[in-house]
C-alpha cells in the first residue's frame, strides 16, 4: 500500500500534473458556485478531453475537479443564500445571515477552511478504513437508513426556534413536495397531475435555486439597498478572523467531518444528508448559543462545509470495496475509469492500487488548493454583498436562472424555480423558516423509502427497528439529541436561579 | 438555336439534379449529429455511449463531431420522445434499452415515441442474467435449495415495470416459485448490495454486473466471497459452471436480458438511415472497440439494422404475452 501511495505521489509530482490538478480545480470551484452545474456536469464534459491522456492523468484531472465543488458551492451559499450544489444548502442557513451583518469575509474563510480540512480528513479517513472498508458499507440496511432520517428530521425542531408551528408547517408542505414523481418501491407515478414535468418529482436544485436564491432577489427588490445592510465603515474582509474560527472550533469541523465520512461511505445518501446532519447535531450540541443558529453563528458555516467535503473521501469506501458509486460525481468518475479501460469493483483495488493513491493524493491536493484560491480572493467576492440592488438584482436572476435550466435544458426546471421562489419570497414575508422545508424535502423521500423497505424485509413488524444494534444506537441518539437541549437548558436556569437565590 | 440552348440547359439541369441526390447522400453528415443518452451521467449508458461516439465520427468521415447529451426522464422516456419528434434527417441518434424503452408501449401507456416506428441502425451490446445470492448471509446456496424452500423466498430489485423485476417475474412463474420482491433500489448495484448485506435472498443481475464482484487473483477467483451465482439463464454452457434454464427445460426463457440497439427519428431516408446503419456496424466492429468491451467486461454483441430491426419486433411480441402482469404494476396511483 505504501508502494502506491508513493506512486501516487509520483504521479502528481509533475508540472504538467499540477496544472492539470489545478485545471481540474478552478473548474471545479466554478462549476460549483454556478448554482445548477455541480460537479456532475463538470466531469462528464471533461471526459472527451481525457481520451488522449493517460488513466492516471485523466484521474487527476478528475479528482481536482471533485474536490473542489462543493467548495465553490459554498462561496454562492454564503454571497447569495444560493447553494451552489444542494450539499452547501446547509450553510446558507447561517452564512448569509453572516453576509446580511457585512461578515462575508469571515464566512467565506471559515467555509474555504472547514472544507479544505474536511476534505483531508475525509481521505484521511478513506486510507484508514481500507481494510474495513466492507463492514462499514455493509453496516447500513434500511432500518439503520430510516434510523438516521428520523435522527437527521430532528434538525426541524432545532432550526424552528422559536417558530415551532411555522417550521412544522413548512416542513410538512416539504415532505408534500418530497412525495411528487416517480416512487421507486411502487413504481408509480404520484401527484403528477398528468404533467411530464412533475413525473421525475420536483428536483431539487431547480427548487433550492427558487426558494433561496430567486426569492431573496425578491425581497432585496422590496426592500432596496445590498445584501449586506452594514455597508458603513466595516473593514470587509475578515478572511483570517474566519480561518482562526474553524481551529477555535476544531470539535465541530472534526465532527462534521466524521459525519460526511461515514455517511458519504453509505451510497444513497449523500452529501447534502451528511451536511444537514452535521448542522442540526452542531446546533444541538450548543443550545445556548452566543449567536443564535440561522442568525449567523459561524459554527453552522464550519459544521456543512466540513462535512460536505469529507464526504468526496468516504464516497470512495463504497466504490473501492464493492465498484459501487457512493454519490453522483464518483458515478460519473467510475464512467471514466471504463472509458480508459479500467474494471471498477474488487479488481481496482487489487490490480491498480497506483491509480486508487494517484486519486487520493489528487482529492488532498485539490482539496487545498481549491480553499487556498477561495482565500485569496474572498476579500473581493466578498464585495458582491455591497453592490447596489439594481446591478445585482438582474445578474444574480439571470445566472440563477440559466443554472436552473442548465442541469437538464428543461424549460420547465425554471418554471419550478419560480414557483419556489413565490413560495420562498412569502416564507420570508410572513417569516416562515426556509430551512425546515429543505430538510423536509431533502430528508422526507429517504424516510420514507427505507421505512416502506424495512416493512418489506420485516413482513410488517415494526420490531426492526428496536432488535438491530446501529438501528437501536441511532433511536438513542435521536432520543437523547431532542432531550439534550432542554435538559442543558434546565439545568442552566437550575444553577443561575440557585446563584440568585445565593446572592 | 435559343430553343437548343434552353433544352441544353434544362438536360444538363436535371442531370445535375439526378447526380446530385446520391452526392446529398455521400455528404451525410452535413453538420454534427446528436447521440443522446437516455439517462443521467455515469453508468452503463452514457459510458458505452460516450465510448463509441469517436468510432462513429471516424466512421462517418471525421468532419463532423458526434455530440453525446444526456437527456434523463421519464425513466428514459424524454430522451426517446425528444428524438422521435426531431426532423428525420439523421441528425440525433439513440442508443434504446430494450425492453426497457419498449414498455411503455407494450402497456399501452402515452411515451410520445413507438419502438415499432423508429428507424434502427444496428445492435451494440447485449446482456444476460444470472441468479445471485449473498456468500455468506443465504439460506440458499444452491438453485436446489430455492426450489426446495419452505419459506418466502425475498428478492432485493429495482421495481415493477424494470426490465430486471419483469426478467425475474418471467423467470419465477416458469419455476414455480412465488417470491416477495423486496422493491426500492433506484439500480442493480444497490440491490446487489442488498443482498449481500442480508436485505433478502437473492437476486438477478446482468453478467457484466457481476464480474465486479469477482476478484481477478486466480486463487480467490475460485471462491465468491460476496455474490455468488446459482443459476445462469441461457441455453448454451454456464460460464460459471452453475445450473442453467436451458438445462432445466426452459428454453424460452433465454431471451430474458437486454439488448442495445442504436437508432434514428423515425422516416429518415433509406440514404442516410443505410449510410448510419454501416457507421454503426463499423464501428462496433471496429477492432478497439471490441478489444475494449472485452476489457472491461462489456463485450460487444454486433447485429445489423435488418436483424436489428427483426428482434426488436420479436422482443415486443415476446414481452407483450404479459402485457397484464406489467400494467398491473405501472398502474398510476394518484
Amino acid at each position: 500500500m505504501f508502494d502506491a501511495l508513493l506512486e501516487g505521489i509520483v504521479n502528481l509530482g509533475s508540472i504538467h500534473s499540477l496544472l492539470l490538478l489545478a485545471a481540474g480545480s478552478v473548474v471545479g470551484l466554478l462549476f460549483g458556485a454556478i448554482p445548477g452545474l455541480g460537479g456532475t456536469t463538470a466531469v462528464a464534459l471533461l471526459i472527451p478531453l481525457t481520451f488522449g491522456m493517460e488513466p492516471w492523468q485523466a484521474i487527476i484531472l478528475m479528482g481536482g475537479v471533485m474536490a473542489a465543488t462543493s467548495t465553490g458551492g459554498s462561496v454562492s451559499a454564503i454571497l447569495l443564500n444560493t447553494p451552489g450544489i444542494a450539499p452547501n444548502a446547509a450553510t446558507t442557513f447561517d452564512g448569509y445571515p453572516l453576509a446580511q451583518q457585512g461578515k462575508a469575509g469571515m464566512a467565506i474563510g471559515a467555509a474555504a477552511t472547514a472544507s479544505a480540512l474536511g476534505g483531508v480528513i475525509g481521505v484521511v479517513s478513506l486510507v484508514a478504513v481500507i481494510p474495513i472498508m466492507k463492514a462499514i458499507v455493509l453496516l447500513f440496511t434500511p432500518p439503520e437508513f430510516f434510523m438516521l432520517a428520523i435522527f437527521g428530521m430532528c434538525a426541524i425542531a432545532v432550526s424552528s426556534g422559536d417558530r415551532l408551528l411555522q417550521g412544522l408547517i413548512t416542513a410538512i408542505i416539504g415532505l408534500m413536495v418530497g412525495f411528487v414523481g416517480y416512487y421507486d418501491v411502487t413504481s408509480t407515478v404520484r401527484f403528477d397531475f398528468g404533467i411530464p414535468l412533475l413525473e421525475d418529482g420536483i428536483k431539487l436544485v431547480p427548487a433550492l435555486i427558487g426558494l433561496f436564491a430567486i426569492s431573496e432577489m425578491i425581497n432585496l427588490a422590496v426592500k432596496g439597498g445590498s445584501i449586506s445592510q452594514d455597508t458603513s465603515d466595516v473593514e470587509i474582509s475578515g478572511v483570517s478572523a474566519g480561518v482562526k474560527e474553524v481551529f477555535k472550533n476544531w470539535s465541530t469541523m472534526l465532527v462534521g467531518s466524521g459525519y460526511g465520512t461515514f455517511i458519504g461511505a453509505v451510497p444513497g445518501v449523500g452529501g447534502t444528508v451528511a451536511a444537514f446532519l452535521s448542522y442540526s447535531t452542531q446546533a444541538q450540541r450548543d443550545p445556548t448559543p452566543e449567536i443564535e443558529y440561522g442568525k449567523g453563528n459561524i459554527k453552522g458555516v464550519i459544521a456543512p462545509e466540513s462535512a460536505n467535503n469529507a464526504k468526496d473521501g468516504g464516497s470512495l469506501i463504497p466504490t473501492l470495496a464493492f465498484g459501487i458509486p457512493g454519490s453522483a460525481e464518483t458515478a460519473v468518475f467510475l464512467g471514466v475509469l471504463i472509458l480508459h479501460g479500467i474494471e471498477p469493483g474488487q479488481k481496482l483495488l487489487e490490480d491498480h492500487q497506483d491509480l486508487v493513491f494517484t486519486l487520493v493524493v489528487a482529492l488532498t491536493v485539490s482539496a487545498v488548493f481549491a480553499t487556498l484560491i477561495v482565500l485569496a480572493l474572498a476579500k473581493y467576492m466578498a464585495l458582491l454583498t455591497r453592490i447596489s440592488v439594481h446591478m445585482l438584482i438582474p445578474t444574480v436572476t439571470v445566472v440563477a436562472l440559466v443554472g436552473a435550466f442548465a442541469l437538464n435544458t428543461e424549460i420547465g426546471d425554471v418554471v419550478i424555480a419560480f414557483i419556489f421562489a413565490f413560495i420562498g419570497y412569502f416564507m420570508i414575508r410572513f417569516n416562515y423558516p426556509r430551512v425546515t422545508f429543505t430538510i423536509a424535502i431533502v430528508l422526507g423521500s429517504i424516510t420514507e423509502l427505507s421505512f416502506h423497505q424495512s416493512m418489506l424485509i420485516a413482513d410488517d413488524q415494526m420490531s426492526i427497528f428496536f432488535t438491530r444494534g446501529l438501528s437501536l444506537t441511532l433511536l438513542a441518539l435521536t432520543i437523547l439529541s431532542l432531550a439534550f437541549p432542554t435538559f442543558r437548558r434546565k439545568m442552566k436556569e437550575r444553577k443561575e436561579a440557585k446563584l440568585e437565590a445565593e446572592q | 438555336m435559343f430553343s437548343k440552348i434552353i433544352t441544353g440547359a434544362v438536360a444538363l439541369s436535371a442531370v445535375a439534379m439526378v447526380a446530385a441526390v446520391p452526392a446529398q447522400a455521400q455528404e451525410f453528415p452535413p453538420k454534427n449529429i446528436t447521440f443522446l443518452i437516455s439517462y443521467g451521467p455515469g453508468g452503463g449508458f452514457d459510458t458505452i455511449t460516450r465510448k463509441l461516439a469517436p468510432y462513429l465520427k471516424k466512421y462517418l468521415g471525421g468532419k463532423v463531431n458526434i455530440v453525446p447529451k444526456n437527456l434523463p426522464g421519464g425513466r428514459g422516456k424524454k430522451a426517446a420522445a425528444f428524438l422521435a419528434k426531431r426532423k428525420a434527417d439523421g441528425s440525433h441518434i439513440m442508443m434504446f434499452n430494450m425492453p426497457g424503452h419498449a414498455m411503455p408501449n407494450i402497456i399501452g401507456e402515452k411515451a410520445g415515441y413507438d419502438v415499432r416506428k423508429i428507424d434502427w441502425l444496428g445492435r451494440v451490446a447485449q446482456f444476460r442474467y444470472i441468479i445471485v445470492v449473498s456468500a455468506k448471509k443465504s439460506k440458499y446456496q444452491t438453485i436446489q435449495d430455492v426450489l426446495k424452500a419452505k419459506s418466502q423466498i425475498k428478492i432485493p430489485i429495482t421495481g415493477p415495470g424494470t426490465t430486471g423485476y419483469l426478467a425475474s417475474a418471467i423467470l419465477w412463474n416458469a419455476l414455480g416459485v412465488k417470491p416477495k420482491y423486496i422493491t426500492g433500489y433506484k439500480s442493480s448495484s444497490r440491490y446487489s448490495l442488498g443482498v449481500i448485506r442480508g436485505d433478502g435472498d437473492l437476486t438477478i443481475l446482468a453478467k457484466g454486473s457481476f464480474k465486479k464482484y469477482v476478484s481477478s487473483k486466480k486463487k480467490k477467483r475460485a471462491a465468491f466471497k460476496d455474490l455468488k451465482p446459482i443459476l445462469e439463464i441461457t441455453n448454451g454452457k454456464s460460464e460459471f459452471g452453475v445450473p442453467t434454464t436451458g438445462e432445466m427445460g426452459h428454453k424460452d426463457l433465454a431471451i430474458l436480458g437486454g439488448d442495445r440497439i442504436i437508432g434514428t427519428t423515425p422516416g429518415t431516408p433509406k440514404a442516410i438511415k443505410d449510410r448510419l446503419a454501416k457507421a454503426v456496424w463499423d464501428s462496433v466492429n471496429d477492432p478497439e472497440f471490441v478489444a475494449w468491451g472485452k476489457k472491461v467486461g462489456r463485450p460487444v454483441a454486433p447485429l445489423n439494422a435488418a436483424d436489428a430491426t427483426q428482434l426488436v419486433g420479436k422482443l415486443f411480441s415476446y414481452y407483450v404475452q404479459y402485457k397484464d402482469v406489467l400494467a398491473a404494476s405501472n398502474k398510476k396511483t394518484r
